[in-house]
């Protein structure tokens, strides 16, 4: 026998006291009417034997009472869940699956979309029978069981009630393929059990479950999942007649024509049935730097929006975009994405020579100097450990080959100095003399460079692969060019700066003496070596963890969340930092010492599916399509007879109390 | 019946006038009346011959029998007395209850046996139970007192604090004589009825107990959790009214009057329970004949 039921322990306490306060109050004294008779002589000879004993005697002519004690122990009875367990009474199993995905957060009048499910829960577990159990489970990005299963309805009640939703996306797959493989053991027993045929449908029978699937819908199909002896009715929550205008896309890229300047790109969504119309505030670091404001977006479409932004000059700086929607609709979460520009890092930049003072001169510049960290090697690296290392990991932002070819190229850019970097380049000796014919002026590493008056002794002509781009060209050749290799980019320059005779070091061209070489080799660590470039980060989803660096020295630091929240970060063994509480959306501050502000990072939710809020009135579950019934009937008892048990309970106190007034209070 | 009515209507006169009391007693009255007497006196009636002594009103003499056999005998006649006819009335609070009152039950029942008196020529008395030693009530006689009887009654003196023993023995001192005595009371006395018949019955009174008891009495409509008030001492008694109570109640009050009716039997004495919702008319004419009250 078991107790507990909805009710808990507590209530069944104060439910069990009914009946010994009804006993109780029938001997206070009562409020008797005083009569005035002829005599008392006949009544007092008449209670005279009924006042032997006259508890029992007053217990027994008082049939009220016995009334009312038999009405509220019934009463009492039929509010216990007791029940007999034995293995020929086998209830339903019934596996609730509540989405608290971020779409579940939409407003639904003057509820949330997630606070209707969980009525919707909560009135089918009032549904359930005593011997049925019910398992409550929910899921956004992660499926969670909350309760598994049990017939504690009070139980699952807490177990519902501590259920939030979160900004999440939604996957059903790993709940599915939970609930049915409770429903389906047989597909998770080991291969090495036995069991009879009847074992098997016993078991079957005993774990066939009904999966309430209750959701907006805004999940992708769920495939390859085998439901078996799982049966799933969706309850679709939600309306389709929604508002919601998402911001589904926020994006900044380096603009390749400007130094300095990022564009982002941004796509906003109209979600709604009906037109809406559009105001979007682009903020930087809180302040508003531009408006777009569309008089109406229809329903079903999409804007692309695309802004520029100069960065400020000031190195170290964090800068932050917002852009925000101005308005309310029913879904506010997708209203705002970010996006943060961080303060970049030394770019690593990796000289192979056997010696060339030119190149060491202009690399070590003041303004180049102090920009990167450069390690000169000679070509006898190109044979160790370390370069192998390089090949597989991209240690180096760029790696400057002065005459010197490897057998591999590494994961980096590269530049190569009158070598070809692989089989797929050639170099072709040209026939002096050597003349500038022109220069790419839109290229960003020959960008307003003066190349044309540049002499070359000896020079070679440039071929690359396929999409090649051709930057400086020579009268019977190209000198210098620049082609992609699997994301990466391979300056080849056809020609040398000096060249050994002799022992001598002999210069082959003027272009060291020149003002464009320094600019040139600027460039180039700039656009290939990211030199002084800052780390655009785009946003993360929520719950995803983030990893960054630091070039600081700091072994701690403080992440201070959206809501304030503050949380301190140690340095992992590689020099990392893992921060992974990114439930709340929005900007991410991380402060180093002296609280000073190091990096940002920013968590949207920028997500098409969860942003379309309309609910979806059927789904794929498996190999079939699931169609959401408005309300899903639970065959069980009817509890509403105990609720109107109760007021009979609540009427009999009240006809003792009010209606006798016999009570002296 | 209620309290405005008269005590008694022409009609109940008219039926009353050929009614007279019957008291199983002779006793000696103090004026020629219609009852027989003990005493040989001069009615009309022959009783007996007894031997001529000198001295005999020679009127009575026998001469008819003297002549058969040469003796005097004197002829007695049945003397002729009037009746002594008290109806005592309780006064106390427990008689004002009821609808009509007890105690105008009791003045109606009076009334009513006092005009069979009055119209007997017997002397009829009013008494009223009470503790003082009050001046003996006139007496009536004849039907032409009936007013006078009438007014007597209405003029009772009510709410009386006495108990029924002490009513009863002031009653016997102030009235020595003989007669026959009516009790009204409801003979709710908490100390007992037992005395006060008793005392009545060691003065040879013919004695009449006509127990009053209202309906209310007899089949109580009470319901619920009672707090009763005695209005007579203030005696409390709560209750919780149940068919089971009810039911010994009725029991009770069976067993009361039947020991009262024992007790009275076995002294000789007429005991008759009255409810005050029945008619006194109709209680004088049949059950009181029936009883031997009245005939």
């Amino acid at each position: 026998m078991t107790l507990g039921g909805p009710w808990g322990w507590l209530g069944w306490t104060v439910l069990a006291t009914v009946p010994v306060l009804i006993f109780l109050l029938y001997f206070l004294k009562l409020r008797r009417t005083r009569l005035e008779v002829p005599s008392t002589f006949l009544w007092k000879r008449s209670i005279e034997d009924l006042q032997v004993n006259s508890l029992w005697q007053r217990l027994r002519s008082t049939l009220l009472l016995w009334l009312q004690l038999a009405i509220a122990i019934l009463l009492l009875l039929s509010l216990l869940p007791m029940g007999c367990q034995s293995e020929q009474r086998v209830g339903q199993r019934h596996i609730f699956l509540l989405d608290t995905s971020a779409s579940m957060s939409a407003s639904e009048g003057d509820q949330i979309r997630f606070d209707v499910a969980k009525q919707q829960i909560d009135a089918q577990l009032t549904q359930l029978r005593d011997i049925d159990l019910a398992m409550l489970m929910t899921t956004d990005d992660e499926a969670q069981i909350r309760q598994a299963y049990t017939s504690d309805r009070a139980l699952l009640r807490r177990k519902l009630q501590e259920a939030a939703v979160r900004p999440r996306l939604t996957r059903m797959d790993d709940a599915i393929a939970a609930a049915s493989a409770l429903a389906n053991p047989s597909h998770v027993r080991d291969a090495g059990d036995q069991l009879t045929p009847e074992q098997v449908a016993s078991e079957l029978e005993k774990n066939r479950a009904t999966l309430h699937l209750y959701s907006d819908g805004g999940f992708p199909p769920v495939k390859d999942t085998d439901l078996g002896e799982l049966i799933v009715n969706f309850v679709p929550t939600g309306g389709e007649n929604v508002r919601n205008l998402g911001v589904t896309t926020l994006n900044a890229q380096w603009n390749e024509r400007r130094r300095g300047s990022v564009d982002l790109f941004a796509r906003i969504e109209n979600f709604s049935a009906v037109p809406l119309p559009l105001d979007v505030e682009l903020r930087r670091n809180g302040e508003v730097i531009d408006v777009v404001r569309r008089e109406a977006i229809d329903a079903g479409e999409a804007l692309s929006l695309d802004f520029q932004d100069s960065l400020p000059a000031q190195q170290d700086l964090v800068t932050e975009y917002e852009l925000r929607i101005v308005g309310s609709d029913d879904f506010s979460l997708d209203n705002s994405a970010h996006c943060v520009v961080n303060p970049g890092r030394k770019p690593q930049v990796l000289l192979i020579t056997s010696g060339n003072p030119g190149l060491e001169a202009v690399l070590s510049t003041t303004l180049i100097a102090e920009g990167l960290e450069l390690l000169v090697q000679p070509p006898d690296f190109l044979e160790t450990d370390g370069y192998q290392a390089m090949v597989e990991q991209p240690l180096f932002d760029l790696v400057v080959f002065d005459r010197v070819t490897p057998k591999r190229l590494p994961s980096a850019n590269t530049m190569f100095w009158g070598s070809a970097p692989s089989a797929e380049w050639q170099l072709t000796p040209l026939m002096p003399p050597v003349f500038v014919l022109f220069s790419n002026n839109t290229h960003p590493l020959t960008m307003n460079l003066n190349l044309d008056t540049l002499a070359f002794l000896k020079a070679s002509g440039v071929k690359g692969p396929q999409a090649t781009v051709d930057l400086l060209t020579a009268n019977d050749g190209v000198l210098i060019a620049i082609g992609p290799r699997q994301g990466f980019q391979d300056v080849v320059l056809g020609f040398t700066l000096t060249e050994e005779e002799n022992g001598n070091r002999v210069p082959l061209t003027d272009w060291p003496g020149r003002i464009s070489f320094p600019v040139f080799m600027f460039n180039t660590l700039e656009y290939l070596g990211r030199l002084g470039q800052k780390e655009i980060a785009s946003s993360v989803r929520p719950g995803q963890m983030i990893r960054f660096r630091l070039e600081s020295d700091e072994t701690q630091l403080e992440v201070i969340s959206p809501s304030g929240k503050r949380q301190r970060l140690n340095k992992l063994g590689d020099g990392g930092f893992v921060y992974s509480a990114t439930d709340e959306l929005g900007l991410y501050r991380v402060m180093g010492n002296d609280d000073k502000h190091v990096r940002s990072f920013a968590v949207s939710l920028s997500d098409r599916r969860e942003s379309d809020i309309a609910v979806k009135p059927q789904t794929m579950v498996g190999d079939s399509t699931v169609t959401g019934a408005a309300e899903t009937k639970i065959q069980g008892d009817s509890k509403a007879w105990r609720y109107v048990l109760l007021v009979a309970l609540a009427v009999l106190c009240l006809e003792w109390v009010v209606y006798n007034r016999r009570i002296l209070l | 019946m209620n309290e405005s009515e008269p005590l008694l209507s022409p009609e109940t006169l008219g039926r009353l006038e050929r009614l007279e009391l019957v008291t199983r007693k002779i006793f000696r009255g103090q004026l020629k009346g219609e009852r027989r007497s003990r005493r040989k006196g001069q009615s009309v009636e022959f009783a007996d011959y007894r031997n001529y002594v000198s001295g005999d009103d020679l009127r009575f003499i026998d001469w008819n029998l003297y002549a058969r056999l040469d003796k005097l005998f004197v002829r007695l006649y049945q003397e002729e007395e009037d009746l002594h006819f008290y109806a005592l009335l309780d006064s106390s609070p427990s008689m004002m209850f009821g609808q009509p009152t007890k105690f105008r039950f009791a003045q109606k029942m009076a009334a009513a046996l006092g005009y069979i008196g009055l119209c007997r020529s017997d002397r009829i008395k009013l008494e009223v139970l009470t503790d003082q030693v009050l001046p003996p009530a006139a007496a009536l006689r004849g039907k032409s007192n009936l007013w006078k009887l009438l007014r007597q009654l209405e003029t009772l003196p009510t709410t009386s604090s006495t108990t029924l023993d002490a009513g009863v023995k002031k009653f016997c001192i102030r009235n020595p004589g003989k007669g026959i005595v009516v009790l009204l009371s409801d003979l709710m006395d908490k100390n007992g009825y037992q005395n006060a018949i008793r005392a009545l019955v060691a003065r040879q009174y013919d004695v009449y107990v006509i127990q009053i008891l209202s309906p209310e009495e007899l089949e109580p409509d009470l319901a619920g959790d009672l707090q009763l008030i005695d209005c007579e001492d203030g005696d409390v008694a709560d209750i919780s009214v149940s068919p089971r109570l009810l039911e010994r109640y009725k029991a009770t009050l069976q067993s009361f009057v039947g020991e009262i009716r024992q007790f009275c039997a076995r002294r000789g004495i007429v005991h008759s329970v009255c409810s005050t919702a029945q008619d006194v008319d109709q209680l004088v004419a049949s059950y009181l004949r029936s009883r031997g009250l009245v005939r």
